[in-house]
Parts: C-alpha cells; structure tokens; sequence
C-alpha cells in the first residue's frame, strides 16, 4: 500500500486522504468571464512537480505536498507560509 | 482468537477548541498532553490533544467545562466500541491498515478502520484492549462489521 509522509502524523496510507487538486492562486477579484472559465475547467496537465491539496481525513489536517505527475513521487510537504498565495486567512 | 467486541457507555466526551483551551483545561483540573496526536489519562477517561487547540476529553463524569467562547466546548456523541481480549490488535488487521501492535499503553491514534475514520485509544496496558470513537452515523456499520471480522477469523481457526 502506498503511504504518505506528512509533518505531524507520520507515514499514513492513501486511503487515508482526499486528493483537492492544485494549490492555485485565488482568481483575482476584476477578472473576466473568459478568465474565469479558464480557471474553472482548464489545467495545464504537463508532467512535473506539482503543488496539491491533500486532505487527511482522521486527522481533519491538510497539507500541501509537491508530487511529481511522472513517477507519482512525493518530494515533500511544503510549509504553509510558502503557499500563503493560495490561503486567504494567512 | 481471544477477542470480543462490545458497545462502551458511560463516557462523556466534551470537544475543547480554540485559543485558550489548554489554560481552561488546566484551570478545571485537568492534565494537558504536551504533543499534539497524544493522550494522558484522567479519571476514568483520557485528555487527547487533537490540535494545537483543540482537545477531546473523555471522562466518567461531565467535566466541568466553560461554554464561553473562545475556547468552544462542544459535546460530542461518538458512538464507542470497545474491544477486549488479547487478539484484538489481530483482528483489526483485517480492517485497518496500521499495524496496531506497534501501539503501546496509554496509546492515541486517529486513524480509518474498515474505511470509518475512528480515534483509538489504549488503556495502560495495551494488551488489555482497545476503545474505538466514530461518528454514530457510522457507529452501527463499524460495530457490526468488527463483531463479523472476529466471528469470521474465530471460524477459520477451527
């Protein structure tokens, strides 16, 4: 069974979590229809190193983890103030 | 297999969250688990640090606790299960991914169990059993399902 290794809880497996997607920046505030469609329902969907949004749910706790999208490799779990961008209350 | 599997009563769970809540705990009488994902033992129940700020507390009688705000005190109805027995940690190997004999006595852990997301908690001993918590909307599915998974292991063995 796959496990991820989260600050806090240690190596948990998968089934254990809710994958919420890319962490994003929030859409700004004067954008237009066409952007928001964009953001809505396009990604970009190239291989690499992606920031994500998972959900441990025994816990309650959430993580942002860099996975690579071609080896499906955890790198690390980022620290909440390097994703501030993306979390309006920090 | 030497395991059996049973409702548990008797415990009043209260939920302690936000800014204060290990002073009011502490000003009530109550022990504070320094790490946070740990539990301590208190009269006849447990203190577990489920956050920074947050705490479930768990005793035979109603703590008595401030409902001021912040922190909240919230009452919780979990639905409890406990089992007894030596075998227990080799029973739940059908149903949960962790491997529960590593846990030790006086042990927390927030885990899935049979896909139910559950709190389990060991006694000072942890040969002599395990409490199991989830939300009783879920309660009846565990409770049943753990009662099958002994019964099926125990059928096999003979």
């Amino acid at each position: 069974m796959k496990h991820i290794d989260c600050p806090g809880i240690g190596p948990r497996p998968i089934v254990e979590f809710i994958y919420d997607g890319e962490v994003r920046p929030p859409a700004p505030e004067d954008a237009s229809l066409e952007v928001l469609a964009d953001r809505v329902f396009n990604r970009s969907g190239a291989p690499g190193v992606l920031r994500e949004w998972w959900y441990h749910r025994p816990t309650g706790s959430w993580y942002v983890l860099e996975r690579d999208t071609v080896t499906n490799e955890i790198q690390r779990a980022v620290d909440p103030e390097e994703v501030a961008y993306a979390i309006p209350m920090l | 297999m030497n395991v059996s599997v049973s409702s548990r009563g008797g415990l009043d769970l209260r939920q302690l969250v936000g800014a204060g809540a290990a002073a009011c705990l502490q000003g009530a009488g109550y022990p504070i688990p320094e790490v946070v994902l740990s539990a301590v033992p208190c009269s006849g129940g447990f203190v577990a640090r489920t956050g920074h700020d947050e705490f479930l507390v768990a005793a035979d009688e109603a703590p008595q606790l401030s409902a001021a705000s912040p922190p909240w005190c919230f009452q919780r109805s979990d639905h409890l299960i406990e089992l007894t027995g030596p075998d227990w940690a080799q029973a739940l190997t059908a149903v949960c991914p962790h491997d529960l004999r590593a846990l030790g006595g006086d042990a927390w852990l927030m885990a899935t169990v049979a896909g139910v997301d559950v709190w389990l908690r060991t006694g000072p001993d942890s040969s002599g059993g395990l409490l199991i918590g989830c939300d009783p909307s879920y309660g009846h599915y565990l409770e049943t399902t753990l009662r099958e998974v002994v019964s099926e292991t125990e059928s096999l063995k003979q």
